[in-house]
C-alpha cells in the first residue's frame, strides 16, 4: 500500500511524496508521515516535555478560572494558576504560499501539493504536541486565515482549509506577511512554506516583520528539482506562470549560469535568515517530508 | 588529390544530422510554463552570446570530426604519391605507343588513333600513370610517365600529324618498354596504336620480344581494303649521261592495293617544269616498269619530280630525285701502241671493261708515253701507267703533282722493262719497290706454273663489293707471271697471291690514290681478263682511284645527310674546284625553313619528303628526299597476331612477373597513409569537442 524507498534502512523508512499523492485524505497523509516519523525516533526523550510542571503564577484577570489551583488557595488564600511546560500552548502558524508559481511540477508532485502535505504534517505533529495550530494562505494577499487554536476539532478545520485551498495569483511577500503579523496576537512559531518567488528584500522584509514581532520563524523554501537545476534537455518558450512574460530558453546555454544565480539566491536567504535568527530550510519536492519535520522538531526543541 | 573510396563522402552528410535535429526540435519547441523567469532574466545577454558561440564552436568541431572521418574513410592520396590504390588493386603504368609513320595518314587512321589514345587516358584509374610515345622508325617520348591524364589530350592536340617516316615496330616497342620500366612497380601495359602495317614487320621486328612482365594491348586502326599507287626505283637508266644527251628515267609503278588501277596519269617535271606525261594502268598487286626519256639536258644538277595521279593516298604521290648531268669520268691509259706479246693494244681488255655505255661511268682513252711527256697537264682524273717505264724525272714530278693534287694513278708493272725501271722512277715517291728476285713463273704459260689470287681483304674499298656471296670469284684466274713487289709501311696490300707476293698494292699520296698491280691488264701472262670479275675489278680500281662514291639521286626520310660533304663533292664536280674550308652552310627544308646544323656532327636528319636545299657561298645544291617505298604498302596485318609475336615466350613465369609488378603491402600502405593523419586529426577534434562540451554543457558545479 505504501511505497518504501528500498535503499533506506529499516529505521528510516520515509514515504515518497509522490506516493502520498495517492492518499486522498490529508489527515491520513499527516498521520502516515508523522507516525512513521515518530516511530523512527525510537522513543525520543523530546516527547512529553510539555506535561512537566513549570511554576505557579499569580492569577490575572482573564485567566481561565478552571486553571486556578484550589489547593493552594486553601492554604494561602491566594489565587494561583498552575502552569506546566506542556501547557505553554505555543501557537503554530502555518503560513503557506498559494500563488500560481506553487502550482508547478515538472515530473513529480506539485509544489502546492507538497506544501499541503507539509502543512498538514506539521499541523498534525503540532496537534499531537498539543500546540495551537493556525493556518494562513497567501499569494500577494492573504487568501485564507484560520486562527490558531488548540482544541481537538480545530485540526480538522485547519486540514480542511489546507485541502480546500485554491491556486492564487502572483506572489507578494510584504503585504500578506505584514497582514499575518498584525493578526497574530500571540507570539508563536510561524512556519512559512513558499517558493519565495519575490524580490529577496521583499521576502526578507516580510519574514523580518514576523520575526521582529517575537515569533520564531521557520521558512521552508520549496523548490522543484527543475527549478534548482534547469535540467531540461530541449529548448522551449518559457512562460512565467505569474506574469505571463515569455522568454526563449535553450537550457544547455543557460543552465550553468542559472544554477549559479539560484545558488547565490539561496545562499543569500540562508545568510540573511541566519542573521535574523530565522530558520531556513530548502526543501526539494522530490525528497520525503521527514527532512522538514526534523527541521521543525529541531527548532521546537531548541526553543523549549 | 584523389580518393580510393569516394563513396564514403556520403558519410559527410552526417554533418547535416545535428542541423536537422536542431530544426526538427525547434519545430517542436512548445511553451513551457515555468514558475518564474526571475533567475533566467538575470542572465546577461553577453553570457548568452558567449554560450551560443561556444555551442557553435562545438557544432563546428562535431561537423569537423564527421567530415574528417568521412574524408579518412574515402582514403585520400596525393597524385605524386603514385601508389594510392584501391585495396587489392595494383597500380597500372600505361604506355601509349602511337604510330606516326606516313601510312597513318591514310584515310581516317590518324584521327582514330588519336581518339583511341585519348580514350585510354580517360580510362585511367586513381594511382595509375600514363605515358605517350610516338614511333615510326624512331621513337619520341612526348609525355613521360605521369599521373595526370590530361597531359595526353594536351599532347595529342599539339601533334602536327603523321610524319613521312617508315614503320619500325621494334624501335617503338623498345622505347615503350624502357618508358614502362621507369615505373618502380605496378603493372606495365603498352597500348600499341597503329595500322599494323605488314611492311613494318621486318626480321628485326619478328625477333623482338617484350619482357615477361609487360602486357601488350594492340589497338588496330588499319585494316579494310586500301589502295595505293607508288613510284619506286626512280633513277636514271644509265650512268654518266653527257650534257645534251639522252637521259632515260626509269621507274616502277607499284599497285599495293587490292583493285586494278587504270589510266593513272604519271607526270615528270624537271626543274619545276613539266617535261613528260603518260597514262599507265596497273593491275592489283602488280608492278609496271616504265621510263621517260629526257633529251637535251644541260650539264649540272637538275631536280626531277615524278608525280602520280593517285587520289587515294596523296602523301607518296611525288617522287623527287636530283640528277647530275656531268658525263662519264675520263680515264687515260698511257701505254705502248701495241703489245709485243699479244699483238693487241695493252688496254684492249681494259677498254672493254671500262667503256660500257650505260653500265660504266668511265671512258677510257689511250695516249703514247711520248705524249705524256709533252703534255703540260695530264688529262682526266685517272691515269693508267700501263706497263711502261717511268719516263724522265720531269715526268715523274708531273705524275707526283698530279697524284698529290687528287688524281688517281694505276701503275701496271708486269713487263721486264717496266719492272727494271720501277725502282728508279716510281719507287722514289711511292711506298712500293720491285724486289730483285724473279717472281712467279718466269717461264710463262708453257711451264704450267702459276699462282692464284687468294688472299683478298674484302674490307678494302676495291674488293668490298666482292664480299657478298656469288659476287665474284678471283681464285679461278691463273697468274703465270707477275712481278715481285714489296709494299712499304705506308702502303696497303688488299690482295696477295697464294705465294705471299702482293697482288694489289694501294697507297694514298697527298690527296690522290695510287694502285700498283704486278700483273698485266691483258691476257699475256694471266687469264684474269677472261674471267667475269675482270670488268668489275677494274671499275672498282677506277672508283678507288677517283675516290668515287656511288651517286645517290635521292635519300630516304629519316636518313642523315652531311651538307658539308655534299657541298664539297658538288664543288669538285660542278665547279672543278677544291672545297672551301670553314664556309658557312645553310640548310633549308622543303617548307623553306632553315634548319640548324649541329656543329659537332655537321649532319642533318631529313624528316620531310621533297627537296632540301643546301647553300654556301656561290653554291646551291638540292637533295631529294622521298619516303621509304615500303611505307607505301598499306596492307595491314592482324594486330593480335603481331602482338602475340612480340609477347614474351617466357609465359610460364607469370607468377614472378606478377610479383615483380605488384607493390609490397608496405609500399601500398605507405602511399595511402594520409588517412592515419586524418584519423588523428579527427581524434584531436573529438578531444577538443569533449573538453569544450564538458565545459559548456556540464559546467563547473
Amino acid at each position: 500500500m505504501v511505497a518504501v524507498r528500498p535503499e533506506a534502512p529499516e529505521s528510516m523508512r520515509f514515504i515518497d511524496p509522490t506516493t502520498l499523492m495517492r492518499i486522498s485524505s490529508l489527515e491520513l497523509v499527516a498521520r502516515t508521515v508523522v507516525d512513521g516519523f515518530i516511530s523512527g525516533l525510537h522513543r525520543s526523550p523530546n516527547l512529553g516535555f510539555s506535561v512537566n510542571f513549570a511554576e505557579y503564577r499569580a492569577y490575572r484577570p482573564g485567566d481561565d478560572i478552571r486553571r486556578i489551583d484550589w489547593k493552594v488557595y486553601g492554604r494561602l488564600d491566594r489565587f494561583f494558576v498552575k502552569e506546566y511546560e506542556g501547557e505553554t500552548n505555543t501557537a503554530i502558524h502555518l503560513v503557506m504560499d498559494c500563488s500560481r508559481s506553487m502550482a508547478f511540477s515538472h515530473k513529480g508532485i506539485l509544489k502546492l501539493t507538497y506544501a499541503r502535505f507539509l502543512a498538514a504534517c506539521l499541523g498534525y505533529f503540532a496537534f499531537k504536541q498539543r500546540d495551537a495550530v493556525g493556518f494562513v494562505a497567501f499569494d500577494h494577499d492573504v487568501r485564507a486565515y484560520v486562527p490558531a487554536r488548540g482544541s481537538i476539532g480545530h485540526l480538522n478545520t485547519v486540514l480542511h482549509a489546507i485541502e480546500g485551498l485554491q491556486v492564487g495569483e502572483f506572489t507578494g511577500f510584504r503585504k500578506p506577511l505584514e497582514s499575518v503579523g498584525e493578526r497574530l496576537r500571540r507570539r508563536g512559531i510561524v512556519i512559512v512554506i513558499s517558493d519565495l518567488y519575490d524580490e529577496a528584500e521583499h521576502v526578507l522584509a516580510g519574514l523580518r516583520n514576523l520575526a521582529f514581532r517575537g515569533n520564531d520563524v521557520i521558512v521552508f523554501h520549496l523548490m522543484d528539482p527543475v527549478e534548482l537545476s534547469l535540467d531540461l534537455d530541449r529548448s522551449a518558450l518559457f512562460v512565467d506562470v505569474e506574469t505571463r512574460r515569455e522568454m526563449h530558453v535553450i537550457p544547455e546555454y543557460l543552465r550553468q549560469e542559472y544554477r549559479r544565480i539560484v545558488r547565490d539566491h539561496l545562499a543569500l536567504f540562508e545568510k540573511e535568515c541566519l542573521r535574523d535568527r530565522i530558520d531556513y530550510a530548502l526543501l526539494d519536492t522530490s525528497q520525503p517530508l521527514d527532512g522538514a519535520l526534523a527541521t521543525y522538531l529541531l527548532r521546537r526543541e531548541r526553543l523549549y | 588529390m584523389n580518393f580510393l573510396n569516394p563513396s564514403f563522402f556520403l558519410g559527410a552528410l552526417a554533418v547535416l544530422a545535428p542541423l536537422l535535429l536542431h530544426l526538427v526540435r525547434r519545430e517542436r519547441a512548445r511553451k513551457f510554463e515555468f514558475p518564474s523567469l526571475m533567475f533566467l532574466r538575470r542572465i546577461s545577454r553577453r553570457y548568452i552570446r558567449y554560450q551560443k558561440l561556444r555551442h557553435l564552436l562545438l557544432l563546428l568541431l562535431r561537423a569537423l570530426v564527421l567530415l574528417v572521418i568521412a574524408l579518412a574513410f574515402a582514403r585520400p592520396y596525393l597524385q605524386k604519391a603514385g601508389a594510392a590504390l584501391a585495396p587489392g588493386r595494383i597500380a597500372e603504368n600505361h604506355v601509349i605507343l602511337l604510330d606516326d609513320s606516313m601510312s597513318m595518314a591514310y584515310g581516317d587512321r590518324w584521327e582514330r588513333a588519336r581518339e583511341a589514345a585519348a580514350r585510354i587516358a580517360r580510362g585511367l584509374q586513381p594511382g595509375d600513370r600514363i605515358a605517350l610515345l610516338l614511333f615510326s622508325d624512331r621513337a619520341l617520348t612526348l609525355v613521360p610517365l605521369t599521373a595526370d591524364p590530361q597531359a595526353i589530350p594536351d599532347a595529342l592536340a599539339g601533334l602536327p600529324g603523321p610524319s613521312d617516316r617508315r614503320t619500325r615496330f621494334a624501335q617503338g616497342l623498345r622505347a615503350a618498354q624502357q618508358a614502362a620500366y621507369e615505373a618502380k612497380g605496378g603493372r606495365r601495359i603498352i597500348h600499341l596504336i597503329s595500322d599494323f602495317q605488314k611492311s613494318g614487320w621486318t626480321s628485326d621486328e619478328q625477333d623482338f620480344r617484350l619482357a615477361p612482365d609487360i602486357r601488350l594491348v594492340p589497338v588496330g586502326v588499319g585494316g579494310g581494303e586500301c589502295s595505293n599507287l607508288v613510284a619506286a626505283d626512280v633513277q636514271p637508266a644509265e650512268a654518266g649521261v653527257e650534257a645534251g644527251g639522252e637521259l632515260r628515267i626509269r621507274y616502277s609503278l607499284v599497285n599495293f592495293g587490292t583493285e586494278d588501277r587504270n589510266d593513272v596519269r604519271v607526270r615528270l617535271s624537271v626543274d619545276e617544269r613539266a617535261a613528260a606525261e603518260k597514262t599507265v594502268s596497273v593491275g592489283r598487286a602488280r608492278v609496271e616498269r616504265e621510263d621517260f626519256v629526257l633529251k637535251g639536258l644541260a650539264a649540272g644538277m637538275h631536280t626531277v619530280v615524278l608525280e602520280i595521279g593517285d587520289d587515294r593516298f596523296a602523301r607518296d604521290n611525288r617522287f623527287a630525285l636530283v640528277v647530275n648531268v656531268r658525263g662519264r669520268v675520263p680515264v687515260t691509259a698511257v701505254e705502248e701502241a701495241r703489245s709485243g706479246r699479244t699483238g693487241r693494244a695493252p688496254s684492249f681488255f681494259l677498254s672493254r671493261a671500262l667503256n660500257v655505255p650505260g653500265l660504266s661511268p668511265f671512258q677510257l682513252a689511250t695516249i703514247a708515253p711520248g705524249e705524256a711527256e709533252s703534255l703540260a697537264a695530264l688529262p682526266g682524273s685517272v691515269l693508267i701507267w700501263n706497263d711502261i717505264p717511268g719516263g724522265s724525272a720531269a715526268l715523274q714530278r708531273k705524275l707526283q703533282e698530279f697524284v698529290r693534287g687528287g688524281g688517281g694513278l694505276a701503275v701496271i708493272v708486269s713487263g721486264e722493262r717496266a719492272a727494271a725501271d720501277f725502282n728508279r722512277t716510281f719507287a722514289t715517291w711511292l711506298p712500293v719497290q720491285v724486289e730483285a728476285r724473279a717472281a712467279g713463273a718466269a717461264a710463262g704459260r708453257s711451264s704450267g706454273d702459276f699462282v692464284l689470287l687468294t688472299d683478298i681483304r674484302l674490307d678494302h674499298p676495291i674488293f668490298r663489293p666482292f664480299g657478298e656471296p656469288q659476287s665474284g670469284n678471283f681464285s679461278s684466274a691463273r697468274f703465270y707471271r707477275h712481278v715481285a713487289l714489296k709494299a712499304g709501311p705506308e702502303a696497303q696490300v688488299p690482295a696477295r697471291f697464294d705465294n705471299g707476293d702482293p697482288a694489289v698494292i694501294a697507297a694514298e699520296v697527298g690527296e690522290g690514290h695510287v694502285v700498283v698491280l704486278p700483273f698485266s691488264a691483258d691476257d699475256a701472262f694471266n687469264d684474269l681478263p677472261l674471267k667475269a670479275v675482270y670488268a668489275p675489278f677494274w671499275q672498282q680500281v677506277m672508283r678507288y682511284l677517283q675516290r668515287y662514291r656511288p651517286e645517290r639521286y635521292w635519300v630516304e626520310v629519316g636518313e642523315s645527310i652531311d651538307p658539308g660533304r655534299i657541298l664539297d663533292e658538288a664543288a669538285i664536280s660542278l665547279l672543278k674546284r677544291s672545297p672551301e674550308p670553314g664556309r658557312v652552310v645553310a640548310v633549308f627544308d622543303p617548307d623553306r625553313r632553315r634548319l640548324p646544323v649541329p656543329a659537332e656532327s655537321g649532319a642533318v636528319i631529313v624528316e620531310k619528303a621533297g627537296f632540301y636545299e643546301l647553300r654556301s657561298a656561290g653554291l646551291n645544291v638540292k637533295v631529294a628526299v622521298n619516303p621509304a617505298p615500303e611505307e607505301s604498302d598499306l596492307a595491314a596485318g592482324d594486330p593480335e597476331e603481331m602482338a602475340a609475336g612480340w609477347a614474351s615466350n617466357q609465359g610460364g613465369d607469370s607468377s614472378a612477373a606478377a610479383a615483380a609488378e605488384s607493390l609490397s603491402p608496405e609500399e601500398q600502405e605507405r602511399g595511402q597513409a594520409l588517412w592515419r593523419w586524418l584519423i588523428l586529426l579527427a581524434a584531436l577534434f573529438f578531444a577538443a569537442e569533449g573538453w569544450l562540451g564538458n565545459r559548456s554543457v556540464l559546467g563547473p558545479e
